[in-house]
């Protein structure tokens, strides 16, 4: 009874874990056109190629294609052809005026409805402001929403890293923090085991850090530096405001050890980093927390947004998102425990 | 022990910066291949690999209090 009480959040941090990682490789992706080419048309007839993702095209399934421009339909696809489980062939019939040159193709079918990332672009065609349906779609029920993962322009899969890279950095903020609250502590009482609390919890962020910051550059090489038109690199790294503030961060912690070691008696090195550390703490919420809403950035609920927009997170992400996070942050503090108690055990050995 | 590991991590972040040696080859091709699966994969071998060196250096200190201990 006594052991349950003492250990059940560590049970709660493995079952989060593994209800994270279920969940995150076993939740499909919604089905959704990814491509579709030529994405230029011209008047008259044009055949295009739709390719999609995890859409499982059947021959006897009802597919329409339209082109829409203001929640009005367009044009609509006739001669729709499956080609395979992921592709279909369509024909557009431009006509000779349209309310816009740029327009918005949709593919629906029984299972469901999805905007082509891209937009379609069409030649040669007089503008028409009058907006009006000019042709009317069949109309499909989309059956009733299944469990997905949704599926965004370049991220696709890697969509899943949400629940694997971000969490790395709650941590660490979270075991910063309790950093910082024993620095403070620390140094209203210099007892000297507060202090070790406080280095050993920057020992354990700093690791969260370095994780944050490979698994990081890595989803960013794949998804980010892709699209070279918005970005001038392809590299590991990308000039984002948050991407540079988090190496600083890391940096400074990193040189809070090294002040550390350079120190040699006991109190003088404890005062002298605790004070650091309570700096170093300011800077981190700086540079993590306050610069990248300043300017723009990359992440999600940066530029002016605040995080866990209604836009950045649907309601599927969440049911695991959150969870992650909290499995993560108790797999931190589990670690963070272990060195303590290591160090007692070392004080206690020492004063024997 | 710290001061290796201090020097590895810098030097980790020199390379990232050093956007010049990214290159396509044939192992980032796999990357983009199946809807970048393989990104998650790698990603989550970053982190169980973090995890497993905060084990080894558990097990170090741990091992030199046993031999402490024993004295």
């Amino acid at each position: 009874m006594n052991s349950i009480k003492k250990h059940w959040w560590k049970a709660l941090a493995v079952i989060l874990l593994i209800y994270t990682i279920a969940f995150s490789f076993l939740v499909p992706l919604s089905p959704s056109v990814k491509s579709a080419s030529p994405n230029s048309l011209n008047l008259g007839e044009n055949k295009v190629i739709l390719t999609g993702y995890n859409t499982g095209f059947s021959s006897d399934e009802k597919i329409s294609a339209t082109l829409e421009y203001d929640h009005k339909t367009l044009v609509c696809g006739t001669e729709i052809k499956q080609i395979n489980d992921n592709q279909v062939s369509v024909n557009f019939t431009i006509p000779d005026s349209l309310p816009s040159k740029i327009l918005h193709l949709r593919l629906s079918t029984n299972k469901f409805s999805s905007f082509s990332p891209e937009l379609i672009k069409v030649f040669a065609v007089g503008i028409n402001r009058d907006t009006t349906n000019l042709c009317e779609a069949d109309a499909l029920n989309s059956s009733a929403h299944s469990l997905d993962i949704p599926n965004r322009l370049q991220l696709n899969e890697t969509i899943r890293n949400l629940m694997f890279h971000v969490p790395m950095w709650f941590t660490m903020m979270v075991i910063l923090s309790i950093s910082f609250f024993y620095s403070i502590k620390y140094l209203n009482t210099f007892d000297i085991k507060y202090d070790i609390i406080a280095r050993e919890a920057v020992n354990i962020g700093l690791l969260f850090a370095v994780l944050g910051l490979i698994t990081g550059s890595i989803w960013a090489k794949f998804t980010w530096s892709e699209h070279t038109d918005l970005f001038t690199t392809k590299g590991w790294w990308v000039n984002d405001v948050k991407l540079n503030g988090a190496a600083i961060t890391t940096l400074i912690y990193i040189a809070y050890r090294i002040l550390r070691n350079s120190l040699q008696e006991e109190h003088q090195k404890a005062k002298i980093s605790a004070v650091y550390n309570i700096f170093a703490f300011v800077m981190m919420i700086v540079f993590i927390m306050i610069l990248p809403r300043i300017t723009d950035s990359l992440h999600p609920g940066n530029g002016g947004n605040p995080a866990f927009g209604k836009y950045d997170l649907d309601s599927t992400l969440r049911m695991v998102f959150y969870p992650a996070v909290m499995g993560w942050i108790l797999l931190g503090i589990w670690m963070l425990s272990l060195k303590k108690r290591i160090y007692n055990l070392e004080n206690k050995l020492e004063n024997d | 022990m710290t001061k290796k590991i201090t020097f590895l991590l810098i030097s980790f972040i020199a390379l990232l910066a050093n956007a010049s040696l990214a290159q396509d080859n044939a192992i980032e091709q796999t990357f983009h291949e199946s809807g970048k699966i393989n990104v998650v994969v790698a990603i989550v071998t970053v982190i169980f690999i973090g995890i497993v060196f905060y084990m080894i250096k558990l097990e170090r200190k741990i091992s030199k209090l046993e031999k402490n201990s024993d004295k």
